[in-house]
C-alpha cells in the first residue's frame, strides 16, 4: 500500500523521476538515488537550485547545481557539486526539464539494473516477480491455515 | 485459499509489478560531459565544447604480420612486431579535456593487446620499455588496468588544455600464446576487425562512461 501511495503521489503531482547513475553530485545526490523533479519557469529558478536538464536530443538527462543565471540569454550555467569546473557550456531554457523536488535514496537501482536488460527479458524479470509473489503468498496462506487446523 | 483471497493476491501481485515497472523504465539522470569519436581515415580527432549526447561507431581490418610476447624479457623484437597507429588530436573548445583511448576487437578475438602513449611517455624510443616504465608489473592484468582503469572504464588518459594539439599513438600487437597454432598451420593473423576509439571528457574522475 506504502509503494502504491509513493507512486500514486508522484503520478498526481507531476514529478517526474529520474534513477541518478553518477556521483558528480555527490553528497547531494548518490548513484542509485531517485531524483524528483517538478517543472518551473525559468524567472522562478534561482541561483543553488538543483536541475534536471535534458540533452538537444531530448534522450539524455544530468541533474546539476545552477551557479548562475543569465537572464538577457535566458540561460543557465551548471556545476556538479564534486566537479572541479563548471559545465562546459551553458543550458539554453528550452532544455531545463525541471527542478529538485525530492530525492529518494536506493530505489534508482531498479532502474540501473533493468538498463543492463532487454526490454523483453525486463517483462519476464517482471511476471516473474508476479508469480514468486502469487506462490509465496499461496504457500504461506495454505501453511497459515495448516497451523491453525493443527491448533484446533 | 478462498476467491476473495486468490483475488487480492493477484492484485496485489500487479500493484508490485507495477511499482517495480514504474522505476525499472525511469529515465537515467547522469552528469558527466564528454565527445567520444572514432579515428577517421584521416586519422584525426578533433573535439569542441563536450556534449552530452555525442558517440560514434565504427571497425577498421587490421592485418599483423608476427605475433609477440609483451611480457616476455627476452622478446627483443617487440617493437617491430606491433602496428603503432598515430592519431592527431587536437582540443578546439575551451575547457580542459582528457583523452581516452578505447580499443575493441569485433573479429576473432585471439590475443589482441594494445598499449596508448605520447612521445612525452617514450623510453628510448621503445614501445616495450615504455610499457615497462608505466605498468607496474608486465601481465596482462596490469595491461588492461592500464588500458581501461581497475573498474574497465577509466584508465590511462592525456590532458588536452583548450587549443592543445598532439599526437595520441596506440600500440596494437597479438600475444603469440593466444595464435601458435594458427601461426605453424600457416594461417595469416588478419581476422581483426580492430576499432579503435577516443573519448574526451571533463577533467574530472568519474567522467567516462563506456
Amino acid at each position: 500500500m506504502l509503494a502504491v501511495g509513493f507512486v500514486g503521489f508522484n503520478l498526481l503531482s507531476g514529478a517526474k523521476g529520474y534513477a541518478v547513475t553518477s556521483d558528480s553530485m555527490k553528497d547531494t545526490l548518490n548513484t542509485g538515488d531517485v531524483v524528483f523533479v517538478k517543472s518551473v519557469t525559468f524567472d522562478e529558478l534561482q541561483v543553488g537550485d538543483v536541475i534536471t536538464v535534458a540533452s538537444s536530443g531530448g534522450e539524455r538527462f544530468f541533474t546539476h547545481r545552477i551557479v548562475e543565471i543569465n537572464k538577457t540569454d535566458r540561460t543557465v550555467t551548471t556545476r556538479g557539486d564534486a566537479n572541479g569546473a563548471d559545465d562546459p557550456m551553458p543550458t539554453e531554457e528550452e532544455r531545463i526539464v525541471g527542478r529538485m523536488w525530492y530525492s529518494v535514496p536506493l530505489l534508482g537501482f531498479i532502474t540501473i539494473g533493468f538498463s543492463y536488460v532487454s526490454q523483453s527479458a525486463g517483462l519476464l524479470i517482471l511476471a516473474a516477480v508476479a508469480v514468486v509473489f502469487v506462490v509465496l503468498n499461496s504457500i504461506l496462506t495454505k501453511s497459515k491455515k495448516r497451523r491453525g487446523e493443527s491448533d484446533e | 485459499m478462498s476467491k476473495f483471497k486468490r483475488f487480492s493476491a493477484a492484485v496485489m501481485a500487479l500493484t508490485l509489478v507495477l511499482c517495480v515497472g514504474y522505476f525499472s523504465v525511469m529515465s537515467p539522470t547522469s552528469a558527466w560531459f564528454y565527445n567520444s569519436g572514432v579515428i577517421d581515415s584521416g586519422n584525426s580527432f578533433v573535439f569542441g565544447d563536450l556534449s552530452v549526447d555525442t558517440s560514434f561507431t565504427s571497425t577498421e581490418k587490421q592485418v599483423f604480420d608476427a605475433a609477440t610476447k609483451f611480457a616476455d624479457p627476452d622478446e627483443v623484437l617487440f617493437d617491430e612486431a606491433i602496428k603503432v597507429n598515430e592519431i592527431l588530436v587536437y582540443n578546439s573548445g575551451t575547457i580542459p579535456a582528457r583523452v581516452y583511448a578505447d580499443v575493441v576487437n569485433t573479429g576473432t578475438d585471439k590475443g589482441l593487446r594494445w598499449f596508448v602513449y605520447d612521445d612525452t611517455m617514450l623510453v628510448d624510443g621503445s614501445v616495450k620499455k615504455t610499457i615497462e616504465s608505466v605498468l607496474p608489473e608486465m601481465t596482462d592484468e596490469a595491461l588492461y588496468a592500464y588500458d581501461k582503469g581497475e573498474d574497465g572504464n577509466s584508465g590511462h588518459y592525456i590532458l588536452l588544455n583548450p587549443g592543445e594539439i598532439t599526437t595520441v599513438k596506440i600500440a596494437t600487437w597479438i600475444e603469440y600464446d593466444y595464435v601458435e597454432n594458427e601461426l605453424k598451420n600457416g594461417e595469416a593473423l588478419d581476422g581483426y576487425e580492430v576499432e579503435m576509439s577516443l573519448i574526451a571528457t571533463q577533467d574530472v574522475d568519474g567522467a567516462l562512461e563506456r
